[in-house]
């Protein structure tokens, strides 16, 4: 990333906490946010990717701590917020981003399960995270960024994945109910919704009998048409900076889509 | 990454690029030509007002700038493509567009407006947008990539309350299709198309906005602390300018064909 900002970095000084931090669009953001001045906290289930992303920050002459928590666990989220707090007694950014994927399957195969736990890995962990995160953030306002996806906003032919788009559609309602309740707050919340981007999130999707169901679409060669590939997740933590910085300080309640048009075809 | 600290990016994003800035005489088209300029780009400054064009020059140019004064007319085709043409002989290239000039026309009621007034609101506001595009489209798919960023609204999107606005909420709805539309149709050119949704702003577009018979039109709800819920009053031209300036740089590179509402969240209490 070479690109000057296209506005003024207001991210010194500010501490973010990132969930899925570990891998992907999380990591990605937490390395802008960290290249940007911002003390981040960097949340995964996984010790070993959170030091990953806590080392490359540090190299970069940045700041980062580890947090080593499951966002579906309310306890462990509070105690998350609890040690950033202790650490540096403030909380101006959250990046709403750990999920999955999980068990694409016809409707009438997905078991209730497999359901439970994409909700709850992608919908009830946004609602936990903002939970913990608002108490500590409303000391001095801020900004929350939700991460979404085309799938349950634009694109809706992945059949298969109903509890995966259905998670997400509702993280954009979520978004928006937030927006106005915390709006006094001086806590901004967005979301943005990324298409197909270069992560390993694809890689850990688990599928059963979808071929079945798929409605068969051929796209003509170079669909990704305007990079000519996919996303990458360092374009999206752009994005995501903007959106915790005071240069979007009017912005609220919005959904941005980062996908290069791809889900208008 | 070899970049190793906060500080060692390039100070300007828009260093040795061209914009083109419609509606530049005044409000969020005055605020983001400004805000370009800020940032290092040369900056064509539209507006059918001379005296309002000179004065958005002289501060381009103070910021230390080259600026191009432009006085056209958007519903023009002909005025437009004089524009582009000049833009090309002064600098030989155009990276980003901003669609801005409208106007709120008459709001009246539905039986009331004359079809004059419908036609002059969505020529001034939907047709203008497609002749900019239109105009500045050759120039941009000679380089190797660049950005339009269209000037909507919440109201039309998001907000439908202002009874009587009719015409001019059918305008901005029309920027956000074709804003759509033109994203995909132009990706193969690297070309970007977004859209801004503003909210209350402080500009003087009101002084041109003709209400007729509206009295009782509108559905008195009411909110007693007023609808600014993040900041308690209307939102800034330059708060818009800078995420016109975002939506135009490199940093937004993979994004295109989405709308941002830049409201502070109003448009969801009021509807």
């Amino acid at each position: 990333m070479t690109n000057p900002l296209p506005y003024a970095s207001s991210l010194a000084g500010k501490v973010a906490i990132v969930t899925g931090a570990g891998s992907g669009i999380g990591k990605a953001a937490a390395i802008e946010l960290g290249r940007q001045g911002a003390k981040v906290g960097v949340l995964s289930r996984k010790a070993d990717d959170v030091q990953a992303t806590v080392d490359e920050i540090a190299q970069a002459g940045g700041e980062a701590m580890p947090l080593v928590a499951d966002v579906t666990m309310q306890q462990q989220l509070e105690a998350s917020v609890a040690t950033v707090k202790q650490a540096w007694g403030r909380l101006d950014g959250l990046v709403v981003n750990a999920g999955a994927n999980g068990q694409f399957a016809p409707v009438d195969d997905l078991t209730l399960e497999e359901w439970n736990r994409t909700l709850d890995t992608n919908l009830t962990s946004t609602f936990l995270t903002t939970r913990a995160a608002v108490p500590l953030m409303k000391q001095s306002g801020g900004s929350i960024v939700v991460i979404s996806s085309v799938n349950g906003s634009r694109i809706f032919a992945y059949s298969g994945a109903a509890a995966y788009s259905t998670s997400k559609a509702a993280q954009v309602a979520f978004t928006k109910m937030v927006a106005l309740e915390l709006a006094k707050d001086k806590i901004r919340v967005n979301c943005v919704c990324p298409g197909a981007i270069d992560t390993a999130i694809n890689g850990k999707t688990l599928r059963r009998n979808t071929d079945s169901i798929r409605w068969p679409v051929e796209f003509p060669k170079g669909h990704h048409m305007y990079d000519g590939e996919p996303g990458s997740a360092d374009q999206v933590g752009e994005l995501i900076a903007f959106l915790l910085s005071d240069a979007s300080d009017h912005v609220s309640g919005t959904t941005v889509y980062i996908d290069a048009a791809e889900s208008l075809l | 990454m070899s970049e190793s600290t906060t500080v060692s990016r390039p100070p300007r994003a828009f260093e040795g690029k061209v914009a083109l800035v419609t509606g530049a005489g005044s409000g969020i088209g005055k605020a983001t030509a400004l805000e370009l300029a800020r940032q290092g780009a040369k900056v064509a400054v539209l507006s059918k007002n001379p005296d309002r064009v000179r004065a958005t020059v002289d501060a381009v140019e103070a910021l230390g700038t080259e600026a191009l004064p432009i006085v056209a007319d958007v519903t023009s085709q002909a005025d437009l493509e004089g524009a582009v043409a000049a833009i090309e002989q002064a600098w030989g290239k155009l990276d980003s567009v901003v669609i801005n000039a409208g106007a709120n026309g008459v709001w009246a009621p539905i039986d009331d407006i004359t079809l004059d007034e419908w036609q002059w609101t969505i020529r001034t506001n939907l047709t203008s947008t497609f002749l900019t595009t239109r105009a500045t489209v050759p120039l941009l798919k000679k380089n190797d990539k660049g950005a339009i960023v269209i000037v909507a609204s919440v109201n039309g999107s998001r907000i439908f309350s202002n009874t009587g606005a009719t015409a001019y909420s059918c305008s901005k709805a029309g920027q956000v299709a074709f804003m759509k539309m033109t994203a995909l149709e132009l990706a193969q050119f690297q070309i970007r198309v977004n859209a801004v949704c503003p909210g209350w702003i402080e500009t003087n577009i009101e002084e041109n906005t003709v209400h007729r018979n509206r009295e009782g039109l509108r559905l008195p709800v009411e909110f007693p602390q007023g609808v600014h819920v993040l900041e308690g009053h209307p939102g800034s031209p330059d708060q818009v300018a800078r995420v016109m300036a975002f939506l135009l740089s490199d940093a937004a590179d993979h994004i295109s064909g989405t709308e941002m509402w830049v409201d502070g969240a109003e448009s969801l209490l009021v509807g």
